[in-house]
């Protein structure tokens, strides 16, 4: 990305500053660093020069320990390619997030899957999912623990419109209720959502 | 619920053959470790009585000896000058009887009995190897204790006994024979009964109490005392080369050769030593490949250990569920090897007992206890430490 050109509006070479409160539009082309944004911002990388901080702390002086707190309770996570584990079925993909934090019921869930017409799929390996299955269980997922910022990585690549109202309004539900914001990349569809703010890459 | 990520990408036939690798090292180890100290005992033990850092010296027996030329027996310029060399630390002469026959016999079932014209000999109290208390005689005690040379033992159950096909003795029911000694010289005959309380391979002869020698050389014995013709010395280090050298260039011998300690450190222990070195070779190899066995298994893990990281899971708490893993690998390799470990152990332990008479072996010493947990540990501590090092590796940013 170091050979890539960036606009004078892009966040690469400025300083750009998130609120947990609101809630930000990520839109770019491709290549211009949507996926390694959020990697820098879950701490998956930190290959960069220039700073940044999360709560005040450098994101290079973080320890592992403190990832994985931040993680369970602070930062929500829906990746581009969903990561859920192939060989275990949507149920236990679901618990093993929520086992962290019990934040949510077996029956909560169930009805969020349900809310996104995916609940019949509970027994099914996730491998064996389409995308457009896999994305709405890993955004399930990312919905099960309490969060600051709730970070989406081309969240709704392979769903169809229907099911991402649905999506968009369990996201501001859950949002609301938890007092927090999100970021929501995008290739370039703005699916019909006013977000607060807007970062350019 | 992590485990169940893990363990579907683990291939059993890998598993098993790293496993298989483990028990025949553990096996092997804790066989050789536990044989290597029977042995040892067996060799140590073998004196009885007498400590193996002593020496009986004697005279060879030369032609001209039995011809009347030259003598079979220490004269006072002799033992001096043997009391004198560097490597004798305390030195006494073998006492014998003053010209008395004894003839020694014994009952070995209610059917059997043997005797022999024996001869009987003493050494100072400090010289001897047996509790006090079972090592004391004084005139009215009932029983004599005795210690028999091993030959004796040996003689009757791989000469005697076959021959005769009666069973064989061992050292403990031996102790539980009595013996009986007529004495006959002075013009005068007594008899008297004893116990057998230990065995030697150092001596010949029938060894008793000074206090019933001297009784017996007053009472039976005749003519004055004799030059000694064995001598015993302490000796710091019976292989000292100073030692052998006295030995040939004055004449004399010892029976070490003859000595069961010496076929075993000839022999056996050479034997157990190479299986050793080729135990560490099977064992380093092993290590090796649960080492790589780990990697393996945390590479193909690598997706789902990264994922449970993205999800906040800390990577201590994943490798915990490998390690548990491993520990139970490592549960399966102990008792396994120690199954095997037991029933090799008894053939052995069978064989020496049979062949060298030794009956008092220890199933499982300390040391082989030392052994099979070091082996546990180097094998858990190296994998846990890696298993923490590259699941760090792949929960730590890029």
């Amino acid at each position: 990305m170091r050979d890539e050109t960036f606009s004078a509006e892009s966040a690469w070479g400025n300083t750009v500053t998130i609120s947990s409160t609101d809630s930000y539009f990520l839109e770019s082309e491709s290549g211009k660093g949507k996926s390694t944004f959020s990697a820098y911002i879950i701490g998956l990388r930190n290959d960069y020069s220039g700073s940044i901080t999360l709560d005040g702390q450098n994101q290079k002086e973080i320890t592992l320990d403190e990832w994985s707190e931040l993680r369970k309770n602070k930062l929500a996570f829906l990746a581009q390619d969903m990561r859920l584990f192939p060989n275990m079925t949507v149920l236990e993909n679901l618990i093993i997030k929520n086992k962290l934090t019990d934040f949510k019921t077996e029956t909560e869930f169930t009805k969020m899957l349900q809310k996104l017409e995916i609940d019949h799929k509970l027994t099914q390996l996730a491998g064996t999912l389409s995308l457009g299955q896999q994305q709405r269980v890993a955004l399930v997922r990312a919905l099960l623990q309490p969060f600051e910022l709730l970070l989406m990585d081309e969240p709704f690549s392979h769903i169809d419109q229907q099911n991402i109202t649905r999506a968009l309004t369990m996201i501001t539900t859950e949002c609301s209720q938890q007092k927090s914001g999100y970021i929501l990349t995008t290739l370039g569809a703005d699916y019909g959502i006013k977000t607060n703010k807007q970062i350019k890459l | 619920m992590i485990g169940k990520a893990i363990q579907r990408t683990q291939k059993t036939i890998i598993l098993i053959l790293s496993i298989l690798g483990a028990v025949i090292g553990l096996s092997l180890l804790l066989v050789v470790t536990q044989t290597y100290t029977n042995l040892n005992l067996v060799k140590q033990g073998d004196s009885g009585a007498i400590n193996s850092q002593y020496l009986v010296l004697k005279k060879k027996i030369s032609a001209s000896a039995t011809l009347g030329f030259g003598s079979s027996t220490f004269n006072k310029e002799e033992y001096n000058d043997i009391k004198n060399q560097s490597f004798v630390k305390d030195i006494a002469p073998f006492k014998s009887g003053r010209n008395f026959q004894v003839f020694v016999e014994v009952d070995l079932n209610t059917r059997q009995s043997g005797s022999s014209l024996g001869f009987i000999e003493s050494l100072p109290d400090h010289f001897i190897d047996v509790q006090a208390e079972n090592w004391k005689w004084s005139n009215g005690d009932e029983f004599i204790p005795i210690i028999m040379p091993t030959s004796f033992l040996d003689m009757y159950n791989f000469g005697l006994a076959e021959t005769m096909n009666t069973p064989k003795i061992s050292k403990e029911m031996a102790g539980m024979l009595i013996v009986k000694i007529r004495i006959r010289g002075n013009n005068k005959q007594g008899i008297y009964y004893g116990h057998i309380v230990e065995f030697s391979d150092r001596i010949n002869s029938a060894l008793v109490p000074i206090s019933y020698l001297d009784y017996l050389n007053d009472k039976y014995g005749s003519g004055t005392e004799q030059d000694p013709g064995k001598i015993i010395i302490a000796t710091e280090n019976t292989k000292n080369p100073k030692i052998s050298k006295y030995i040939v260039d004055n004449g004399l011998e010892t029976n070490q050769e003859q000595l069961r300690g010496s076929v075993i450190e000839k022999l056996i222990q050479p034997i157990l030593t190479f299986t050793g070195i080729l135990c560490v070779i099977i064992i380093s190899l092993t290590l090796i490949i649960f080492v790589l066995y780990g990697e393996i298994l945390i590479i193909k893990s690598k997706f789902d250990i990264h994922v449970l990281s993205l999800l906040g899971y800390r990577w201590k708490d994943i490798s915990k569920v490998f390690n548990i893993y491993f520990l139970k690998i490592y549960a399966v390799i102990t008792v396994v090897s120690l199954t095997i470990f037991f029933i090799t152990q008894s053939i052995i332990n069978g064989i020496i007992k049979e062949s060298l008479i030794y009956d008092d072996l220890p199933f499982i010493s300390g040391k082989t206890l030392v052994a099979m947990n070091i082996f546990l540990i180097l094998f858990i501590a190296i994998n846990i430490l890696n298993t923490r090092k590259y699941i760090k590796q792949i929960a730590t940013p890029k």
